[in-house]
């Protein structure tokens, strides 16, 4: 799911200065999951700034409310009757929550609490890890299921590249070359030739705002 | 205004009556409309995944969170809305997949009792291993 | 009939009120009961704001399909359908309710009635097949009761009422079988609990689960939903 990461204290505190009533909103999907902005970190949240605020003698009103999913219309529905009493909302959703939202209220600053940065695997309880980036045109059939998008600093999809020092990448020792990965594992499931096949450039999708048509609905959202 | 907070253990009946009374027309289709047929459970796939234990199918779920509560009038217990949390938190991810010959949305009404299950404070942890 | 008990209760008053002006007030209550409630429930809806179109160039070729390959997307939808799932419970529901509805309206001395009281009547079935009908009717009923005390997953989310619904839609069928054989020599007590069974189901329809009589064609045809069928456009709005 989507792995995401609280902000600084400071850093939102900076930003909400000017406001005096504040409202956190969290969102029981995958921030909640990857305990960055599910209602027990709104509450965690809430109490922070409260203290940070009382540090400074500001006085502020700070409420929290975790609504199901914030990238579903339907469910941050019940916000519209509280947003209204409130300066400014703290999203601690993903990025996409957070841009839901201040579509939604276009009146009333959104702000982030939280960057969203990967879509990720849980190693432990609060231990992730990046796997995809959603590029659009997955190749992992013949890499062995090993994602040269995420794990390849260059992302290069015909490797690997003259960079690395035949185990690490040149950016880090710390990070693998993911194309000696895909290379050991083809080794071990026999397939060494697929990484002989040259494969096409990517169109890098990703670059622009993509719309999905799920399969099955191309009659009810695309022009005939 | 209901701010989802902690109340330690203690049950605020009057903000669980809100909620219900704010949608007691979906609530009361649904608990009208349900013929008890069981036709939505295939469509979970947690209940595929369970053994096909019941208490997976989303007409259980819906039946025994939001129309419990609704039927009790939101007078519950402690034990019983941590078992109602229970059923709607861990037992449904609100995938909203579930089928209904009627055309029931069920996954609302879950999501109507998850909304009072939080507005007491009660919700899924998964810090918790 | 006890002269005593008569005499406290209007035994007679009763029974003349349940086959006479009851079968009006019961056909009045049904008739203004689902257009009230239709009406209701529609007002609970809205026409849903569709997104604009996406212009077709915008979409690639590769992500839309061949026509093909939509129709075998489609076939495998069906098979993991509720058919796909549980051909004998949706193939048994549904002759269950179209007996339901056919054979009262195709009986013979239904008509006979509506004849003498109208002067029209629509076609009748020979009395073996209302027979056969009513017997269909009778065992699929019988299979849903069973259904919900032996499986596991139905008895979970059965209650006393689900029970008192079925009774309900069956009596009706059992006490005209019955009377119609003139069983236990009782034909006047047979077909008065035949009328008021009718009476009793007629009024609650409207107001009950039997609404699903309606609100099934409402649920699955009006609201957008993933399994809705047809094209519809509204969605709900509590």
């Amino acid at each position: 799911m989507i792995k995401a990461k609280p902000k600084p204290i400071p850093e939102i505190q900076n930003y909400i200065e000017s406001f005096d009533k504040i409202l956190i909103a969290g969102c029981g999907g995958c921030v909640s999951v990857c305990l960055a902005g599910g209602q027990k970190e709104v509450n965690i949240l809430k109490t922070e700034l409260e203290l940070a605020f009382s540090k400074t003698n500001t006085k502020k009103e700070i409420a929290g409310y975790t609504v199901e999913r914030q990238c579903n219309s339907g469910l941050i529905e019940e916000l519209d009757a509280i947003v209204t009493h409130y300066d400014c909302i703290i999203s601690i959703a993903c990025g996409a929550g957070i841009q839901h939202l201040a579509e939604r209220y276009p009146a009333i600053p959104v702000l982030p609490g939280v960057n969203t940065i990967a879509i990720g695997v849980d190693l432990d309880i609060g231990l992730y890890e990046e796997r995809c980036r959603a590029c659009g045109e997955c190749v992992l059939a013949y890499t062995a299921g090993i994602c040269p998008v995420t794990r390849c600093a260059k992302g290069i999809f015909n490797g690997p590249c003259g960079g690395t020092n035949g185990e690490n990448c040149e950016v880090s020792d710390a990070i693998d070359c993911a194309w000696l990965l895909i290379y050991n594992r083809l080794k071990e499931q026999n397939r060494l030739e697929d990484i002989l096949k040259i494969q096409p450039p990517m169109e890098w999708k990703n670059t622009i705002k993509r719309t999905i048509v799920q399969k099955g609905y191309e009659n009810r959202y695309i022009e005939k | 205004m209901s701010d989802n907070k902690n109340n330690n253990g203690k049950i605020d009946t009057r903000t669980i009556q809100s909620i219900l009374k704010e949608n007691k027309k979906q609530i009361k289709l649904g608990l009208t409309m349900c013929a008890h047929c069981s036709l939505c459970a295939e469509s979970c796939f947690l209940y595929m995944s369970r053994d096909l234990d019941p208490e997976y199918m989303p007409s259980y779920k819906f039946l025994h969170s939001i129309g419990k509560l609704y039927k009790k009038k939101g007078k519950v217990s402690a034990g019983q809305l941590e078992k109602m949390r229970d059923l709607v938190f861990c037992n449904c991810v609100l995938c909203t997949r579930c089928y209904c010959p009627f055309g029931i949305d069920i996954p609302s009404l879950i999501t109507l009792g998850r909304r009072v299950c939080r507005s007491q404070g009660l919700f899924r942890e998964y810090d918790k291993a | 009939m006890n002269p005593i008990i008569s005499h406290i209760i209007p035994v007679e008053a009763i029974v003349d009120f349940i086959y006479g002006p009851l079968i009006w007030l019961s056909f009045v209550i049904f008739a203004a009961g689902l257009i009230v409630q239709t009406w209701r429930y529609k007002m609970m809806t809205k026409i849903n704001d569709n997104p604009p179109l996406i212009p077709k160039k915008e979409i690639p070729k590769s992500e839309t399909g061949s026509r093909w390959e939509r129709f075998f997307y489609k076939l495998a939808f069906f098979r993991l359908s509720v058919m796909g799932f549980n051909p004998l419970l949706v193939t048994i529901s549904l002759v269950f309710h179209l007996c339901l509805l056919i054979t009262p309206l195709f009986l013979l001395a239904h008509n006979i009635m509506l004849e003498n009281v109208f002067g029209f009547s629509l076609p009748s079935f020979l009395p073996g097949t209302s027979h056969l009908l009513t017997g269909i009717v009778l065992a699929c009923g019988f299979f849903f009761m069973l259904r919900r005390i032996i499986i596991r997953r139905v008895r979970a989310i059965t209650t006393f009422y689900d029970y008192l619904i079925l009774g309900l839609a069956l009596a009706p069928f059992l006490t005209g079988f019955l009377a119609h054989q003139n069983a236990f020599d009782c034909y006047d007590t047979l077909i008065l609990l035949h009328i008021l069974s009718c009476e009793i189901l007629l009024i609650m329809i409207p107001f009950s689960k039997f609404f699903h009589m309606i609100f099934f064609f409402f649920g699955r045809f009006l609201i957008i939903n993933e399994y809705s069928l047809g094209a519809p456009k509204r969605s709900w709005q509590f």
